[in-house]
Protein backbone atom coordinates (compact mmCIF):
# COMPACT_ATOMS: atom_id res chain seq x y z
CA UNK A 1 0.00 0.00 0.00
CA UNK A 2 1.36 3.40 -0.98
CA UNK A 3 2.49 5.56 1.90
CA UNK A 4 0.89 8.99 2.31
CA UNK A 5 2.93 12.19 2.16
CA UNK A 6 2.71 12.60 5.93
CA UNK A 7 3.88 9.03 6.57
CA UNK A 8 6.79 9.61 4.21
CA UNK A 9 7.69 12.91 5.89
CA UNK A 10 7.69 11.30 9.33
CA UNK A 11 9.99 8.58 8.07
CA UNK A 12 12.16 11.16 6.31
CA UNK A 13 12.43 13.06 9.60
CA UNK A 14 13.73 9.80 11.09
CA UNK A 15 16.44 9.66 8.43
CA UNK A 16 14.77 7.36 5.88
CA UNK A 17 16.36 8.17 2.53
CA UNK A 18 13.90 6.03 0.58
CA UNK A 19 11.02 8.03 2.07
CA UNK A 20 12.59 11.24 0.79
CA UNK A 21 13.13 9.74 -2.67
CA UNK A 22 9.47 8.74 -2.88
CA UNK A 23 8.31 12.20 -1.79
CA UNK A 24 10.68 13.81 -4.24
CA UNK A 25 9.59 11.61 -7.16
CA UNK A 26 5.94 12.21 -6.34
CA UNK A 27 6.13 16.02 -6.29
CA UNK A 28 9.14 17.09 -8.32
CA UNK A 29 7.02 17.61 -11.43
CA UNK A 30 4.70 20.08 -9.72
CA UNK A 31 7.60 22.00 -8.20
CA UNK A 32 9.57 22.22 -11.43
CA UNK A 33 6.58 23.12 -13.53
CA UNK A 34 5.43 25.84 -11.16
CA UNK A 35 8.86 27.44 -10.88
CA UNK A 36 9.39 27.38 -14.64
CA UNK A 37 6.01 28.96 -15.22
CA UNK A 38 6.87 31.79 -12.84
CA UNK A 39 10.41 32.47 -14.02
CA UNK A 40 10.34 31.40 -17.67
CA UNK A 41 14.07 30.79 -17.33
CA UNK A 42 15.62 27.30 -17.21
CA UNK A 43 18.73 28.34 -15.36
CA UNK A 44 16.85 30.16 -12.61
CA UNK A 45 14.34 27.32 -12.46
CA UNK A 46 17.11 24.79 -11.87
CA UNK A 47 18.64 26.97 -9.15
CA UNK A 48 15.34 27.52 -7.34
CA UNK A 49 14.36 23.86 -7.78
CA UNK A 50 17.49 22.72 -5.99
CA UNK A 51 17.01 25.38 -3.30
CA UNK A 52 13.47 24.14 -2.63
CA UNK A 53 14.65 20.65 -1.79
CA UNK A 54 17.71 21.91 0.06
CA UNK A 55 15.47 24.05 2.22
CA UNK A 56 13.01 21.19 2.60
CA UNK A 57 15.81 19.04 3.99
CA UNK A 58 17.10 21.71 6.36
CA UNK A 59 13.60 22.39 7.68
CA UNK A 60 12.26 18.85 7.68
CA UNK A 61 12.18 18.67 11.47
CA UNK A 62 9.89 21.71 11.55
CA UNK A 63 7.19 19.97 9.53
CA UNK A 64 4.13 19.35 11.67
CA UNK A 65 2.59 15.96 10.92
CA UNK A 66 -0.84 17.34 11.81
CA UNK A 67 -0.76 19.56 8.72
CA UNK A 68 -0.76 18.62 5.05
CA UNK A 69 2.52 18.29 3.21
CA UNK A 70 1.71 19.73 -0.22
CA UNK A 71 0.62 23.20 0.98
CA UNK A 72 3.78 23.36 3.08
CA UNK A 73 5.88 22.51 0.04
CA UNK A 74 3.99 25.09 -2.02
CA UNK A 75 4.63 27.89 0.50
CA UNK A 76 8.33 26.99 0.57
CA UNK A 77 8.44 27.06 -3.21
CA UNK A 78 6.48 30.31 -3.53
CA UNK A 79 8.67 32.19 -1.04
CA UNK A 80 11.88 31.00 -2.67
CA UNK A 81 10.69 32.16 -6.08
CA UNK A 82 9.91 35.62 -4.69
CA UNK A 83 13.27 35.75 -2.88
CA UNK A 84 15.17 34.78 -6.02
CA UNK A 85 13.37 37.28 -8.18
CA UNK A 86 14.05 40.03 -5.66
CA UNK A 87 17.72 39.17 -5.43
CA UNK A 88 18.21 38.78 -9.16
CA UNK A 89 19.96 41.75 -10.71
CA UNK A 90 19.85 40.38 -14.24
CA UNK A 91 16.29 39.30 -14.68
CA UNK A 92 13.30 40.79 -12.90
CA UNK A 93 10.40 39.80 -15.12
CA UNK A 94 9.89 42.66 -17.56
CA UNK A 95 11.80 45.32 -15.64
CA UNK A 96 14.51 47.14 -17.58
CA UNK A 97 17.91 46.54 -16.03
CA UNK A 98 18.33 50.06 -14.71
CA UNK A 99 15.20 49.59 -12.59
CA UNK A 100 16.25 46.33 -10.95
CA UNK A 101 18.43 48.13 -8.45
CA UNK A 102 15.51 50.40 -7.65
CA UNK A 103 13.38 47.36 -6.85
CA UNK A 104 15.79 46.45 -4.09
CA UNK A 105 15.74 50.06 -2.95
CA UNK A 106 11.98 49.95 -2.60
CA UNK A 107 12.06 46.76 -0.59
CA UNK A 108 14.57 48.18 1.84
CA UNK A 109 13.09 51.63 2.26
CA UNK A 110 9.40 50.92 2.21
CA UNK A 111 9.09 52.50 5.63
CA UNK A 112 10.81 55.63 4.32
CA UNK A 113 8.58 58.70 4.13
CA UNK A 114 9.42 59.17 0.45
CA UNK A 115 7.27 56.15 -0.35
CA UNK A 116 4.32 57.65 1.50
CA UNK A 117 4.60 60.76 -0.68
CA UNK A 118 3.74 58.73 -3.75
CA UNK A 119 0.15 58.65 -4.91
CA UNK A 120 -2.14 55.86 -3.66
CA UNK A 121 -2.07 54.10 -7.02
CA UNK A 122 1.73 54.31 -7.22
CA UNK A 123 2.13 52.86 -3.71
CA UNK A 124 -0.40 50.12 -4.47
CA UNK A 125 1.41 49.08 -7.63
CA UNK A 126 4.82 48.97 -5.90
CA UNK A 127 3.39 46.89 -3.08
CA UNK A 128 1.65 44.44 -5.42
CA UNK A 129 4.78 44.12 -7.51
CA UNK A 130 7.40 43.67 -4.81
CA UNK A 131 5.54 42.43 -1.75
CA UNK A 132 3.08 40.10 -3.48
CA UNK A 133 5.10 39.23 -6.60
CA UNK A 134 2.24 40.13 -8.98
CA UNK A 135 2.96 40.48 -12.68
CA UNK A 136 1.51 43.38 -14.75
CA UNK A 137 -1.53 41.38 -15.87
CA UNK A 138 -2.47 40.60 -12.30
CA UNK A 139 -1.86 44.18 -11.20
CA UNK A 140 -4.06 45.53 -13.98
CA UNK A 141 -6.84 43.10 -13.00
CA UNK A 142 -6.52 43.88 -9.31
CA UNK A 143 -6.59 47.65 -9.79
CA UNK A 144 -8.95 47.74 -12.75
CA UNK A 145 -6.49 49.50 -15.06
CA UNK A 146 -4.87 48.56 -18.38
CA UNK A 147 -1.62 46.61 -18.58
CA UNK A 148 0.08 49.59 -20.21
CA UNK A 149 -1.28 51.87 -17.50
CA UNK A 150 0.13 49.60 -14.78
CA UNK A 151 3.59 49.64 -16.41
CA UNK A 152 3.52 53.41 -16.85
CA UNK A 153 2.47 54.07 -13.25
CA UNK A 154 5.09 51.66 -11.96
CA UNK A 155 7.84 53.28 -13.99
CA UNK A 156 6.75 56.74 -12.81
CA UNK A 157 6.80 55.62 -9.16
CA UNK A 158 10.30 54.17 -9.44
CA UNK A 159 11.59 57.31 -11.17
CA UNK A 160 10.12 59.51 -8.42
CA UNK A 161 11.66 57.35 -5.69
CA UNK A 162 15.01 57.36 -7.41
CA UNK A 163 14.93 61.15 -7.69
CA UNK A 164 13.79 61.66 -4.10
CA UNK A 165 16.22 59.21 -2.57
CA UNK A 166 19.05 60.23 -4.85
CA UNK A 167 22.35 60.02 -3.00
CA UNK A 168 20.71 59.63 0.46
CA UNK A 169 20.26 55.89 0.14
CA UNK A 170 22.80 53.17 -0.62
CA UNK B 1 -5.11 32.29 2.18
CA UNK B 2 -5.70 35.50 0.18
CA UNK B 3 -7.08 35.36 -3.37
CA UNK B 4 -3.72 35.74 -5.07
CA UNK B 5 -2.10 33.02 -3.01
CA UNK B 6 -5.13 30.79 -3.53
CA UNK B 7 -4.71 31.23 -7.28
CA UNK B 8 -1.00 30.44 -7.02
CA UNK B 9 -1.83 27.34 -5.00
CA UNK B 10 -4.30 26.10 -7.63
CA UNK B 11 -1.66 26.72 -10.29
CA UNK B 12 0.94 24.81 -8.29
CA UNK B 13 -1.35 21.82 -7.75
CA UNK B 14 -2.24 21.56 -11.42
CA UNK B 15 1.33 21.65 -12.71
CA UNK B 16 3.01 18.50 -13.92
CA UNK B 17 6.28 18.95 -15.74
CA UNK B 18 7.79 15.85 -17.30
CA UNK B 19 10.96 17.38 -18.64
CA UNK B 20 13.07 17.74 -15.51
CA UNK B 21 16.76 17.60 -16.49
CA UNK B 22 18.27 14.33 -15.31
CA UNK B 23 21.26 16.09 -13.72
CA UNK B 24 18.88 17.97 -11.42
CA UNK B 25 17.40 14.71 -10.17
CA UNK B 26 20.86 13.34 -9.48
CA UNK B 27 22.04 16.56 -7.81
CA UNK B 28 19.09 16.78 -5.43
CA UNK B 29 19.03 13.11 -4.50
CA UNK B 30 22.80 13.00 -4.08
CA UNK B 31 22.76 16.11 -1.87
CA UNK B 32 20.13 14.68 0.45
CA UNK B 33 21.77 11.26 0.51
CA UNK B 34 25.08 12.77 1.60
CA UNK B 35 23.44 14.76 4.36
CA UNK B 36 21.42 11.79 5.64
CA UNK B 37 24.51 9.57 5.65
CA UNK B 38 27.46 11.61 6.88
CA UNK B 39 30.80 9.73 6.73
CA UNK B 40 31.89 8.17 10.02
CA UNK B 41 35.31 9.82 9.94
CA UNK B 42 33.69 13.26 9.66
CA UNK B 43 31.44 12.48 12.63
CA UNK B 44 34.38 11.23 14.66
CA UNK B 45 36.34 14.35 13.72
CA UNK B 46 33.58 16.66 14.88
CA UNK B 47 33.12 14.77 18.15
CA UNK B 48 36.88 14.81 18.74
CA UNK B 49 37.07 18.53 18.06
CA UNK B 50 34.30 19.37 20.52
CA UNK B 51 35.71 16.96 23.11
CA UNK B 52 39.23 18.42 22.75
CA UNK B 53 37.99 21.90 23.48
CA UNK B 54 35.54 21.14 26.28
CA UNK B 55 37.67 18.38 27.79
CA UNK B 56 40.62 20.75 27.99
CA UNK B 57 38.47 23.30 29.78
CA UNK B 58 37.51 20.71 32.42
CA UNK B 59 41.21 20.27 33.17
CA UNK B 60 41.08 23.75 34.67
CA UNK B 61 39.11 22.44 37.63
CA UNK B 62 39.32 18.63 37.51
CA UNK B 63 42.63 16.83 37.02
CA UNK B 64 42.69 13.61 35.02
CA UNK B 65 45.34 10.99 36.02
CA UNK B 66 46.92 13.75 38.16
CA UNK B 67 47.30 15.91 35.06
CA UNK B 68 45.85 19.40 35.38
CA UNK B 69 46.20 22.85 33.77
CA UNK B 70 45.89 24.59 37.14
CA UNK B 71 46.50 23.77 40.78
CA UNK B 72 42.75 23.64 41.35
CA UNK B 73 42.00 20.09 42.48
CA UNK B 74 39.21 20.71 44.99
CA UNK B 75 36.71 18.79 42.89
CA UNK B 76 39.10 15.84 42.57
CA UNK B 77 39.53 15.72 46.35
CA UNK B 78 35.78 15.91 46.81
CA UNK B 79 35.25 12.93 44.46
CA UNK B 80 38.04 11.03 46.16
CA UNK B 81 36.66 11.70 49.63
CA UNK B 82 33.06 10.90 48.63
CA UNK B 83 33.48 7.92 46.28
CA UNK B 84 36.85 6.49 47.15
CA UNK B 85 39.80 6.00 44.81
CA UNK B 86 38.12 4.00 42.06
CA UNK B 87 34.80 5.81 42.35
CA UNK B 88 36.76 9.03 41.86
CA UNK B 89 38.20 7.68 38.59
CA UNK B 90 34.69 6.81 37.38
CA UNK B 91 33.41 10.28 38.32
CA UNK B 92 36.36 12.06 36.71
CA UNK B 93 35.94 10.07 33.49
CA UNK B 94 32.21 10.76 33.43
CA UNK B 95 32.80 14.48 33.90
CA UNK B 96 35.55 14.64 31.29
CA UNK B 97 33.67 12.95 28.46
CA UNK B 98 30.17 13.84 29.66
CA UNK B 99 30.85 17.56 29.42
CA UNK B 100 32.16 17.24 25.87
CA UNK B 101 29.29 15.07 24.72
CA UNK B 102 26.69 17.46 26.19
CA UNK B 103 27.99 20.19 23.90
CA UNK B 104 28.35 17.84 20.95
CA UNK B 105 24.69 16.85 21.22
CA UNK B 106 23.66 20.50 20.92
CA UNK B 107 26.14 21.55 18.26
CA UNK B 108 25.67 18.74 15.73
CA UNK B 109 22.73 18.80 13.31
CA UNK B 110 19.89 16.25 13.42
CA UNK B 111 21.34 14.08 10.62
CA UNK B 112 24.71 13.85 12.40
CA UNK B 113 23.04 13.10 15.73
CA UNK B 114 20.98 10.34 14.16
CA UNK B 115 24.04 8.79 12.50
CA UNK B 116 26.03 8.86 15.75
CA UNK B 117 23.17 7.40 17.77
CA UNK B 118 23.12 4.33 15.48
CA UNK B 119 26.67 3.48 16.67
CA UNK B 120 26.91 5.60 19.80
CA UNK B 121 28.84 3.08 21.89
CA UNK B 122 31.44 2.77 19.14
CA UNK B 123 31.87 6.54 18.82
CA UNK B 124 32.02 7.19 22.56
CA UNK B 125 34.50 4.31 23.02
CA UNK B 126 36.68 5.69 20.24
CA UNK B 127 36.70 9.18 21.76
CA UNK B 128 37.45 7.68 25.18
CA UNK B 129 40.31 5.60 23.79
CA UNK B 130 41.74 8.56 21.88
CA UNK B 131 41.57 10.75 24.99
CA UNK B 132 43.34 8.12 27.11
CA UNK B 133 46.06 7.79 24.48
CA UNK B 134 46.62 11.54 24.50
CA UNK B 135 46.89 11.57 28.29
CA UNK B 136 49.51 8.85 28.10
CA UNK B 137 51.44 10.72 25.42
CA UNK B 138 51.55 13.94 27.42
CA UNK B 139 52.97 12.11 30.42
CA UNK B 140 49.96 11.68 32.72
CA UNK B 141 50.20 8.91 35.31
CA UNK B 142 48.03 6.26 33.68
CA UNK B 143 47.85 2.86 35.41
CA UNK B 144 45.83 -0.06 34.10
CA UNK B 145 43.37 -0.46 36.98
CA UNK B 146 42.66 3.30 37.19
CA UNK B 147 42.36 3.52 33.42
CA UNK B 148 39.71 0.78 33.33
CA UNK B 149 37.55 2.55 35.89
CA UNK B 150 38.11 5.85 34.09
CA UNK B 151 37.04 4.33 30.76
CA UNK B 152 33.93 2.94 32.42
CA UNK B 153 33.15 6.45 33.69
CA UNK B 154 33.68 8.01 30.26
CA UNK B 155 31.30 5.51 28.66
CA UNK B 156 28.56 6.09 31.23
CA UNK B 157 29.00 9.87 31.26
CA UNK B 158 29.47 10.18 27.52
CA UNK B 159 26.49 8.03 26.55
CA UNK B 160 24.10 9.59 29.06
CA UNK B 161 25.14 13.14 28.19
CA UNK B 162 24.97 12.65 24.44
CA UNK B 163 21.57 10.99 24.62
CA UNK B 164 20.17 13.76 26.82
CA UNK B 165 21.44 16.70 24.83
CA UNK B 166 20.69 15.17 21.43
CA UNK B 167 17.10 14.34 22.40
CA UNK B 168 16.62 17.88 23.71
CA UNK B 169 18.12 19.26 20.48
CA UNK B 170 15.80 17.18 18.27
CA UNK B 171 12.78 18.31 20.29
CA UNK B 172 13.91 21.94 20.13
CA UNK B 173 14.32 21.74 16.33
CA UNK B 174 10.63 21.05 16.00
CA UNK B 175 9.76 24.28 17.74
CA UNK B 176 12.44 26.76 16.59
Amino acid sequence: MERTDIELMIQYQNGDEEAFNQLYTRHKGKVYGYIFKKTGNEEMTAEIFQDVFHKLHINKMKFDAKREFLPWLFVLCHHLIIDHIRKSRVKFEDLPENLVAEADTFISVKENEEVSKLSDSEQAILSLKFDQGYDYNEISQELGISNAGARKTFSRAITKLKKALGGHHE
Amino acid sequence: MNDHLQKEWEEFKSNESKDIPKHLDLDVQHYVSELLNPPKHVLFGKLALVQSFIGTLTLLFCPQFKFSLTANDALYHYFHYTFGHYGCMVACGALFLGSGMIFAGFLLNDDEIRAIRKSRTLFISAISGASLTIFMLIGAEVYLDMALYWIFGTLIGGLLSFETSSLLKIKALKFF
